[in-house]
């Protein structure tokens, strides 16, 4: 049949990646896990010290900072070099260390489930009998995931600031990208409702003589 | 479903096997045994003409239209 083969060749690198992204979750965990039980709860040596760094935006005030540009041969672009990107060190045991080490963990397991749910949607499927109902279900869950995955990103940006800026100046964000996993889990939402209604026709189709 | 097929007492009027049918068809018999035990969801006209053809009835002989019983209230 066609398609068979890339459908098979698809499938086992969903399960490769699968396996490499679950070993890479409980590597990190396990990391994390390590600082935050042998890790300082003191920051005394940012330069050598093992820390748990987040990204920030700082908004100092703006005649402090003149933005450098560089200008090459292309016409009218410029290289500005950003000078109020920030990253906010603390160790594994503080408050933030905390923080970060359940985000962490949240994540690992958010992404290895959904990993796992495309793998036995993959597992379960073949390019002769491409629709079973328990896939639907699977699609969903993956939709549903991608937008709580964003939810916690926003959260957790509120969280963030709440817990640094008062203690700060000058002001900073944590630097988050939210939406695009908001996108995909409502794609995935509407496929799931889709492919819901082709796993009717398809049982409807096979119970008529 | 009010619609019942009536394919077995065909059969047994016509003195012929489920498999026999299935043979002359050209139609599996799991396929077929589907369509008698009342699972099926549709048939197609190409499949009743055929059982049409081979059992010399009319499709009403294979059909047959029994209401649902409302139900009881009070």
């Amino acid at each position: 049949m066609q398609g068979q083969r890339t459908f098979t060749a698809v499938r086992a690198v969903v399960n490769v990646v699968y396996y490499v992204v679950a070993l890479l979750a409980l590597l990190v965990v396990i990391l994390k896990s390590m600082a935050f039980i042998m890790g300082s709860s003191e920051l005394t040596d940012t330069t050598r010290q093992l820390t748990v760094n987040f990204d920030v935006k700082a908004f100092p005030p703006k005649d402090t900072l003149p933005p450098q540009l560089i200008y090459g041969e292309l016409k009218n672009a410029a290289l500005e070099k950003k000078q109020d990107l920030y990253t906010l060190r603390t160790t594994a045991r503080s408050p933030l260390g905390i923080y970060s080490f359940i985000i962490t963990l949240l994540g690992a397991i958010a992404v290895v489930t959904g990993m796992g749910w495309l793998r036995k949607i993959f597992a379960d499927t073949t390019a002769t009998e491409p629709f079973r109902a328990i896939n639907a279900k699977r699609i969903r869950n993956i939709g549903l995931l991608l937008i709580a995955a964003d939810a916690a990103r926003l959260i957790g940006y509120f969280i963030f600031n709440r817990m640094t800026n008062p203690y700060f100046t000058p002001y900073f964000q944590q630097l988050v990208e939210v939406g695009n996993s908001f996108w995909m889990g409502l794609l995935l939402l509407a496929l799931a409702v889709v492919y819901k209604r082709g796993v009717e026709i398809y049982q409807e189709n096979q119970l008529t003589i | 479903m009010p619609i019942i097929v009536n394919l077995d007492v065909m059969l047994a009027k016509r003195k012929m096997q489920l498999t026999e049918l299935s043979d002359r068809m050209g139609i599996t018999l799991s396929n077929l045994s589907i369509l008698k035990t009342g699972k099926a969801k549709a048939i197609r006209f190409s499949s009743l003409e055929m059982i049409c053809d081979i059992l010399e009835c009319q499709p009403g002989d294979i059909l047959e239209y029994i209401p649902d019983r409302p139900d009881k209230k009070g």
